[in-house]
């Protein structure tokens, strides 16, 4: 990242972090007690963006006696200092400091690890920053905005040696069913795995609002094309149809995205080509209604949004057997926070893994990049690009804002 | 292609502004699609649109046609969107078209533009130039490793470090930076060009960058990349 | 400190050592490389042992170097060993077996005991098999779960066999274990010792094979299988082992054969037993399993009228809805009745070809034939399977009829939960939760209608 040394919006960090003077030191309130680990043996974390998911991933680390939660970043005022007085209020002290802008955060030299909730567009510049400064990282999915941010997460994480989880709890969770049936054997070899699930995002043009005074409108932006504050643009809610940001093509691929991660993440996973990359993207169309179909090395598909078929409905090849494996599973205890933790402590790689991640989110932005070109695109997983189709190779990436840089 | 309607979204664009209809434009969108297999057409609408960069229309509609020329646009739009590299305002939404427009002329204006640039605008271009991995970059970017603004010289070994040649790796081992940020961001850089370096097979080369990172005066993760590294190094002569 | 001291040792190894900077003879660089992960792994500094096992995971490949990693292990502390032992797995080179053999035999602490039979699933033989079962059998149950996963893992008819054969004189509650386990590896070779057990004198028993048939066993299994269905006791034991029938009899690829080996097997049955399978054969259905349900509803006698009433009820699909709204409202037997229309309410909702309207009409026409709220609020309930905005309309009259109101609102909630349908709607739905909100008297479903009206997410709790 290239302005480290120009934080924007000086002004809210003077009402921020004044956390920037106090010395980063776990105070004596935090030794430990009645069985729980003593500070020094905890894991030192912060939390970048906070509202509905972060909010949600800030409970779940708050509240593991293995985790001594020591900052929060925000760029809105009520919602730092809202996520400090919680962190204040369980460990009965005032210690949590709050910041606006995540790189003071991450330049803390005391703190081991962060999770990031942020829109998408920010994940991979927070991430690859945290690698940079040694820290190990629970993101929220999806992990990335555009293709070319995954390779370059995954590299910043191995190259520090850093664990970096994805964030989708469903992979494991949800589609358990399907995943033993696979996976035991019990359905036989499999041809095909049908992901439903969209729509893609869209531009916004909403007019401009009066920027609330408590909001670094700058700051939320990021990377992403300048655009007037709208509260509808930048709104948290779950929808993908309008009205929040995961509508909007400038932080979002919208539910292909933001539920393909876990669409897509479960099927990978069960028919087992979560450490894959398609080769091929087959644009499909029935009826005027386009779908996809996603073609791995070994000839397996996985199709989107296939005509008359349900999610996570799997074809299999008639008299081939498959044989019988252990589904891989979280370690240690408490889903898949508990499951970062514990690789925290024993540096193995998460059930998430980033690399795995990024593999699911991919065949999302392939498929957007399909249905926006209509048509069949090829995909060279190891140059990362689409082989010799400079037209779909513009959609690789997209130039970000200045100071901002992968 | 319907010409009419087309005609009509480019009348829409002048006065296109936050919170406007957005359908109105939406012909655009469709022309872009429909002009794929007639090099004619997509010549003449990409020409169109680029002219409209020159008009005074709103903020918003500029955005809106950078955005289609990050599409469609050929060394033809060029010189449009680099006429806006200047300008604060416009400068990003010039280079998200320039940065993904393959044509040679679109990584060779944003070039010719750094010396004029200074600041923010600087920083961005030197940051599309390393996403473009553009080799004739790297003597200017090693120039600017000890710019005075630090800002400049941590996006020029950011820069660097996406592009990873044996060059550009030499131009950050060449740099003596003081500074801690940009520090940092020549040593994620130099990481980078010795992965890059031992992937191509200079062993060596990589293994004097590890080394180098290896001190007693690194961070512990700077030291656990360089360690890894150094058994990489040993790996590859398997 | 303690990186100092590693990374000294390394670069003190590379500059002792050859050249790195050239093309080396494959032993040399392999050693050197080799004893630099070796230092590596026995650094007390997890982030420094990391690197090292993350070399041991994916590289110096051969017998050679997994063999001297391996030789570490009784060198290294407990926690060290867990994590060799890990990327020992990774690795896959069955050369570390032996060295974790030889650990297992120092009787080494329960991590460590875990992690090594953990390991032993990845690179062991068949012959550890019986290493893997002494520890199913004595180990503490930490250590029972590392075995048991193992003995899933590793590959080998072999140990089929032998954990087939430990069936005949395991206690009940280890026969559980390896039946589970026989399932899991997809043991068709011990069907002929699974089909005893599934009457065995022990319900838990006879339900684990029941489960292990369903999953392993052909067709020309089912006279076992039946006779498992007539061993279990009636109620959830009886429904779970027709269950397996059926899981059997749908592995058939064409549908309406499907009952051909139940009714083939059901002829060598006495009166009685025929009568008591009947249900099993309605799960099942076909054309040929409904002539014989129908000759079974046409008898007089009433138990097996009975059971023929018993086994339509069962029906997998919605074609014989017809028939069934016809019992539901002439079958001379009232609890015949309500049981026919209950099994109209559940396949009127079956997801199959019929259209959403289609399968909420259905649902309509079995509310018509309702006479007590049981069933109404049955109708209601299984509505929210019907994901449309016409069910949503459906439901609205009922949140005024105080003896289906709560569960209307249960049902309006559960619609919507789902984003797509709740956005595409919104205004109806917002009134709908208005009114969920108003009347409900579960504050769980209160707090989900206030979330969805926010468009905030709302998770399942688990089981």
């Amino acid at each position: 990242m290239g302005s480290h040394l120009r934080p924007t919006r000086r002004q809210f960090l003077q009402t921020a972090g004044a956390a920037v003077a106090v010395p980063y030191v776990i105070t004596s309130s935090a030794l430990g007690q009645n069985g729980v680990p003593p500070a020094s043996d905890r894991i030192v974390m912060g939390g970048i963006g906070i509202g509905n998911m972060g909010n949600g991933d800030q409970d779940a680390f708050l509240s593991r006696p293995d985790v001594q939660y020591v900052a929060v970043c925000d760029v809105r005022a009520g919602v730092r200092e809202a996520a400090k007085g919680k962190v204040d209020k369980r460990y009965n002290n005032t210690d949590c400091q709050a910041y606006n802008d995540f790189r003071e955060l991450l330049s803390r030299p005391d703190i081991d690890a962060v999770h990031v909730a942020t829109p998408d567009h920010w994940h991979a510049i927070m991430v690859i920053e945290a690698c940079r400064q040694g820290k190990d990282v629970y993101c929220q999915k999806p992990e990335t905005r555009t293709l070319r941010e995954g390779p370059l997460m995954v590299e910043a994480a191995r190259r520090y040696a850093r664990v970096v989880s994805g964030g989708s709890q469903r992979v494991l969770d949800d589609y358990r069913g399907i995943v033993d049936k696979c996976w035991g054997g019990v359905l036989g070899a499999i041809k095909s795995i049908n992901v439903n699930v969209g729509p893609l995002s869209q531009p916004c043009n909403l007019p401009a609002e009066p920027v609330p005074p408590d909001m670094d409108w700058d700051m939320w932006l990021g990377p992403a094309p300048w655009a007037p504050y709208n509260s509808k643009r930048c709104d948290g809610n779950y929808g993908t149809s309008g009205n929040s940001w995961r509508s909007y093509v400038d932080y979002s691929g919208g539910g292909m995205t933001d539920w393909g991660a876990h669409h897509f993440g479960g099927a990978t996973f069960a028919v087992d080509v979560r450490e894959q990359q398609p080769e091929e993207v087959i644009y499909h169309e029935h009826q005027g209604q386009p779908y996809l179909s996603f073609r791995y090395p070994d000839g397996l598909l996985i199709h989107h949004n296939r005509p008359h078929s349900e999610n996570l409905a799997v074809e299999v090849l008639p008299g081939e057997e498959r044989p019988a494996k252990p589904v891989p599973s979280y370690k240690g205890t408490g889903g898949i926070y508990g499951d970062f933790l514990e690789c925290v402590k024993t540096r193995e790689r998460p059930f998430r893994d980033i690399e795995l991640a990024v593999n699911t989110v991919m065949i999302s932005h392939l498929g957007i990049i399909a249905y926006t070109l209509q048509r069949s695109l090829k995909w060279d997983a190891s140059k990362q690009e689409f082989p010799d189709d400079a037209e779909a190779n513009r959609f690789l990436d997209r130039a970000r804002r200045e100071p901002w840089q992968l | 292609m319907n010409l009419d309607t087309l005609d009509q979204a480019f009348e829409a664009l002048k006065t296109y502004d936050w919170g406007a209809d957005g359908s109105a434009l939406q012909p655009l969108d469709e022309a872009v699609v429909a002009t794929r297999a007639d090099a004619a057409a997509r010549q003449a609408l990409e020409k169109r649109l680029a002219e409209t960069l020159t008009t005074g229309i709103s903020r918003d509609a500029k955005d809106v046609v950078c955005r289609l020329l990050m599409v469609i646009g050929t060394a033809a739009s060029v010189p449009a969107l680099a006429s806006l590299l200047a300008d604060a305002e416009l400068a990003h939404m010039a280079r998200y078209a320039l940065e993904r427009i393959p044509a040679p002329e679109a990584a060779a204006a944003m070039r010719a533009a750094l010396p004029q640039l200074s600041g923010l605008l600087r920083v961005g271009v030197i940051g599309s130039l390393g996403v473009r991995r553009d080799v004739e970059s790297v003597p200017a970017l090693a120039a600017l490793l000890d710019d005075p603004d630090p800002a400049v010289a941590c996006a020029a070994a950011v820069a660097l470090g996406a592009i990873r040649t044996p060059d550009a790796a030499a131009a950050l081992a060449g740099s003596s930076v003081s500074h801690a940020e940009v520090r940092r961001a020549t040593t994620d850089a130099s990481l980078a060009c010795a992965e890059s370096l031992l992937a191509g097979g200079q062993r060596a080369e990589a293994l004097a960058i590890y080394r180098r990172f290896a001190g007693e005066d690194q961070p512990k993760h700077v030291k656990l990349a360089a360690t890894r590294g150094i058994l990489a190094c040993a790996g590859q002569s398997q | 400190m303690v990186i100092r001291v590693s990374l000294s040792c390394m670069l003190c190894l590379i500059s002792a050592g050859a050249d790195l900077s050239r093309p080396h003879v494959d032993d040399a660089a392999d050693s050197e490389l080799v004893q630099m992960v070796v230092t590596l792994l026995h650094d007390t500094d997890k982030d420094i042992r990391a690197l090292g096992l993350e070399q041991v995971r994916t590289a110096t490949k051969g017998p050679s170097a997994t063999q001297q990693f391996a030789a570490e292990l009784p060198k290294l502390p407990g926690e060290a060993q867990v994590a060799l032992l890990s990327a020992l797995a990774d690795r896959g080179d069955a050369a570390a077996r032996p060295a974790i053999i030889d650990l297992l035999a120092t009787r080494p602490d329960e991590p460590v005991t875990r992690a090594a039979l953990a390991a032993l699933g990845f690179l062991g033989e068949p012959a550890d098999a019986a290493v893997l079962l002494h520890w199913l059998r004595d180990g503490a149950p930490a250590v029972q779960e590392a075995a048991r996963a193992s003995l899933v893992r590793l590959p080998g008819d072999a140990v089929s066999a032998l954990l087939g054969a430990e069936l005949d004189q395991a206690p009940a509650a280890l026969q559980v274990i390896l039946l589970e386990v026989l399932t899991a590896r997809r043991a068709l070779n011990t069907l002929p010792q699974l089909l005893p057990l599934a009457v065995a004198a022990d319900a838990s028993v006879r339900g684990a094979a029941m489960a292990a048939l369903g999953q392993l066993a052909g067709p020309e299994h089912i006279p076992g299988l039946l006779q498992g269905v007539l061993a279990a006791e009636p109620g959830r034991e009886r429904e779970t082992a027709e269950k397996a029938v059926l899981s059997v009899c749908s592995r058939i690829a064409d549908a309406n054969r499907r009952a051909e080996p139940v009714l083939a097997a059901m002829q060598e049955l006495s009166d009685a037993q025929r009568l008591n399978v009947l249900p099993a054969l309605g799960r099942v259905g076909g054309p040929a399993a409904l002539q014989a349900i129908e000759a079974a509803i046409g008898q007089a006698q009433h138990d097996v009228h009975d059971a023929g009433i018993r086994a339509l009820c069962n029906w997998p699909d919605a074609s014989i809805a017809p028939r069934l709204l016809e019992l539901a409202t002439q079958d001379p037997h009232p609890d015949h009745q309500i049981k026919a229309l209950r099994a109209l309410i559940r396949v009127a909702v079956v997801a199959d070809e019929r259209t959403d309207d289609e399968r909420l009409g259905l649902l309509r026409a079995a509310l018509e034939v309702c006479t007590r709220d049981s069933e109404r609020n049955l109708v209601l309930q299984r509505a929210q399977a019907i994901r449309t905005p016409d069910t949503l309309r459906f439901l609205l009259p009922f949140l005024d009829q105080p003896a289906c109101a709560q569960q209307a609102c249960q049902s309006v909630v559960e619609l919507a939960h789902h984003r797509a349908l709740r956005e595409a709607h919104k205004a109806e739905f917002d009134q709908a939760l208005d009114k969920v909100i108003q009347i409900s008297g579960d504050a769980t479903l209160i707090d989900r209608a206030q979330r969805y009206k926010k468009n905030q997410t709302w998770v399942r709790e688990r089981p």
